[in-house]
């Protein structure tokens, strides 16, 4: 499951990263990091853009990184 | 007196301009950084007897060089002379930002750490233990607030005191498993009394990352023979446990784990239950299906804003010109001299001045946009459509701000860390019409659209210009630039409230950028298109038409001699020979001689259009020079469908000199400034054509 699976307002775990290293150290530079939750808090209209919460951080997402982003969501 | 050269380190918004003019100096110096066109900004102030030097580095999410910004500090950081690293922290997010520190840590520098925004963190309820995490990562931490200039005398002793104080050793934890190898290779180093300039734990750690140079000098040493069964056991041991032998990868992992650790062990926030203030504006504004037409609104009502409120103080400007003209006339007679001063100069400047106030709006509200936070919104909302059309969501602010000028939208590119996006976007910046071509529109517009329309002709033609750059977009990205995208990562910041004096500065740059460009490039081109269009005199129809003017029957017919003569003497000028030379390539489009030459002067700056059509149509029909009488001059000589074509190719072809350098630089040779200006200028004819085609049709 990754974030392009979540519903707005959903709260999951990264439980992994399946992208090259600089963009792994991107997406950590950004606080993306294995093992943090977040909430998926909006995405467009076409589901082509995602926005999460991570750590009080907003953060944009296109879908294709999203994709890589693997979470488990949080039992509420 | 003593120096102290500080880098001043930060992540973007974390407040570290804001933070340099509150600590207050006597002395800015800005240029750029080596090599590369990213603003170097250099603070110089004294404070209880000592010289501070502050360089500020561009903001830095990390220091990977995944982006020009990241690649500067990256380099300064290593390779500059400077004594502390002040790494600016933004409170209210600490983990992403001790990302960064935890790198800063590992350059074994001196470093002391603002934890700046401590108002608005302490405003949320947030709770930091400043003096736990000092103890941490082994480097002084200081709570301050740049914009309520607290913390700020604190900042600048502490400073002092850590510059006089020996090197702190960096207190960079690591898990259990790399601190039981470092701990192995220390004690083999203590056996031997290895000698060496750095402290034995940095030598571990860097003989654990596998640094090339540490490797040179232990290679040489006799402890080699030693050290390497330890070494090689101690990274066998980490692979395992890590489960890959990438040692990068390990080593961020680390990094990232005590970036954790210390929020963990120094931070408490409240659960947040409340919305945030940016919560509930990004509720409507970021609304999956409001979201985009208050967008389109909001540019809409700037568009309405720079017509209608810009017309009032265009009426007073227009008026002072044409004063000022007819006062020099007085003052100066009716000779060659006043000519070119009145006609050539005052007329070329007073018709870019007069364009002053659009443009002061139409910055005033993308600074407004930027500053705000709201553009990365825009970006969010707009990457889907955008990245259809091979572009990037952050391709939007370059391409917004080529609304203002190409100049600063073709740096603005710069944010695009893929070259190929980044060309995309550099190539069709200039199908966004810049300020500068908004007086031709306006012009046009007024000649020969009704007051009511104005606007949204206006907005129309923005729009337009937009769409045949997405078109052109995709058309690049299926043929010249195929490949890879670059992956969307973006912070949204949180809204704050525009800051008065920055938007001032932007815009009042602008403006100042804009008369500067009337107060040198245009002046110049008026005056030569003043000596082309009255050189070389013609002394035969000059008497000729003199001889017809005096034996006229009635003034009517002295006035229209009057005015033949002086189409005929234009129609000789140098201007006129080479716009008839070039006619034929623009006579499909509808253009006549004068069209064609006001573009081709355009090609130095667009504001020179407008100049020019004013000398050429106003001179040939002896009227002045303001600007109502050239609207009804052009309406009466320019036929509909020509003056259709006439915009579009506006918008289509190559922007003024000055971007047109700007471009080349930032796309990396002036080859590419060749394939833009084949690109565009193709693309304006076939588009005027069409057009003029088209319109001849229908009307």
């Amino acid at each position: 499951m990754t974030i392009a699976d979540l519903k707005v307002d959903e709260k999951a775990e990264i439980v992994g990263i399946d992208a090259g290293k600089e963009f792994k150290r991107r997406l950590n530079s950004f606080g993306i990091v294995k093992g943090t939750e977040f909430v998926l808090k909006a995405k467009t209209l076409t589901a082509n853009t995602f926005e999460i919460e991570v750590n009080r951080n907003m953060i944009a997402l296109r879908r294709g990184e999203a994709q890589k982003i693997k979470v488990s969501p949080c039992k509420r | 007196m003593q120096e102290i050269r500080i880098a001043l380190v930060g992540q973007p918004n974390v407040g570290k301009s804001m933070l340099t003019n509150s600590i207050g100096h006597t002395r800015l110096k800005v240029g750029n950084f080596s090599g590369v066109t990213v603003e170097k900004k250099e603070i110089g102030f004294e404070h209880k007897g000592y010289k501070f030097i502050v360089t500020d580095l561009p903001g830095a999410y990390s220091l990977n060089n995944y982006t020009i910004e990241e690649k500067v500090t990256n380099r300064f950081l290593n390779s500059d002379e400077y004594d502390i690293i002040l790494n600016v922290i933004d409170t209210t997010n600490m983990e992403r930002n001790l990302y960064l520190t935890t790198e800063l840590l590992e350059l074994n520098q001196k470093m002391v750490i603002a934890l700046n925004m401590i108002d608005e963190a302490e405003k949320e309820g947030v709770c930091i233990d400043s003096e736990q995490l000092s103890a941490i990562l082994g480097k002084p931490c200081i709570k301050t607030s740049a914009s309520q200039n607290t913390g700020i005398e604190e900042l600048l002793t502490e400073l002092i005191d850590t510059f006089e104080r020996g090197k702190y050793v960096s207190k960079l934890k690591f898990s259990d498993v790399i601190e039981e190898e470092i701990l192995n290779l220390i004690t083999l180093f203590e056996e031997k009394n290895f000698k060496t300039k750095m402290g034995y734990r940095e030598l571990a750690i860097k003989l654990l990352k596998e640094d090339e140079e540490t490797f040179k000098q232990v290679h040489d040493n006799p402890i080699w023979v030693e050290l390497q069964p330890v070494l090689s056991e101690a990274l066998e041991h980490i692979y395992l446990h890590y489960n890959t032998k990438d040692v990068d990868e390990i080593f961020n992992d680390e990094r990232v784990a005590f970036a954790k650790g210390a929020v963990t062990e120094t931070f408490t926030c409240p659960l947040r239950i409340k919305k945030t203030l940016t919560q509930r504006i990004d509720d409507v504004m970021m609304h999956k299906i409001f979201g985009l037409p208050i967008f389109l609104f909001l540019m809409w009502g700037l568009f309405q804003l720079t017509f209608e409120a810009g017309n009032i103080p265009m009426e007073y400007i227009d008026m002072f010109f044409a004063k000022l003209i007819e006062g020099t006339k007085n003052l100066l007679g009716n000779g060659e001299f006043a000519s070119v001063i009145a006609d050539g100069a005052l007329a070329g400047v007073g018709a870019v001045v007069l364009f002053l106030p659009n443009i002061v709006i139409l910055f005033f509200g993308i600074a407004l946009l930027e500053t705000t936070g709201y553009m990365s919104r825009v970006a969010f909302l707009l990457d889907g459509f955008f990245h259809k059309f091979g572009l990037h969501g952050k391709s939007f602010i370059p391409l917004v701000t080529g609304f203002g000028c190409s100049v600063p939208a073709y740096m603005a590119a710069r944010t695009l860390k893929n070259r190929k996006d980044r060309l995309i976007t550099l190539f069709i910046i200039g199908f966004m019409s810049c300020g500068a071509r908004l007086p031709i529109y306006v012009l046009f517009i007024g000649a020969f659209f009704s007051q009511e329309n104005a606007g949204n002709i206006l907005f129309l033609i923005y729009i337009a210009g937009a769409l045949i750059g997405l078109f052109a977009a995709k058309v690049l990205k299926m043929t010249a630039f195929k490949g890879e995208d670059e992956p969307f990562v973006m912070e949204i910041p949180k809204y704050r409230m525009p800051s008065l004096k920055l938007i001032w500065h932007t815009v009042s740059t602008q403006a100042w950028m804009y008369l500067k460009k009337a107060g040198t490039f245009i002046l110049a081109a008026s005056i030569l298109i003043w000596f082309a269009s009255n050189y070389p005199k013609n002394e035969q129809l000059q008497t000729q038409f003199e001889h017809k003017i005096e034996t006229a029957a009635t003034p009517e017919q002295a006035q229209q001699y009057r005015a033949q003569l002086q189409a005929q003497n234009l129609e000789h000028s140098y201007l006129g020979i080479i716009g008839k030379a070039t006619e034929p390539i623009f006579a499909p489009l509808g253009f006549d001689w004068k069209m064609t030459v006001a573009l081709e002067m355009g090609l130095a700056a667009k504001e020179v259009v407008v100049s020019s059509l004013g000398i050429l149509y106003g001179l040939s029909d002896g009227v002045d020079e303001n600007s109502q009488s050239l609207i009804e001059t052009i309406r009466a000589n320019i036929p509909f469908a020509s003056a259709v074509a006439f915009i579009l190719f506006v918008m289509t072809y190559l922007p003024c000199l000055a971007a047109s350098m700007v471009f080349a630089k930032e796309a990396g040779g002036w080859r590419y400034l060749g394939y833009l200006f084949v690109f565009t200028t193709t693309t304006a004819w076939v588009l005027s054509f069409v057009a003029y085609n088209i319109t001849l049709g229908l009307t």
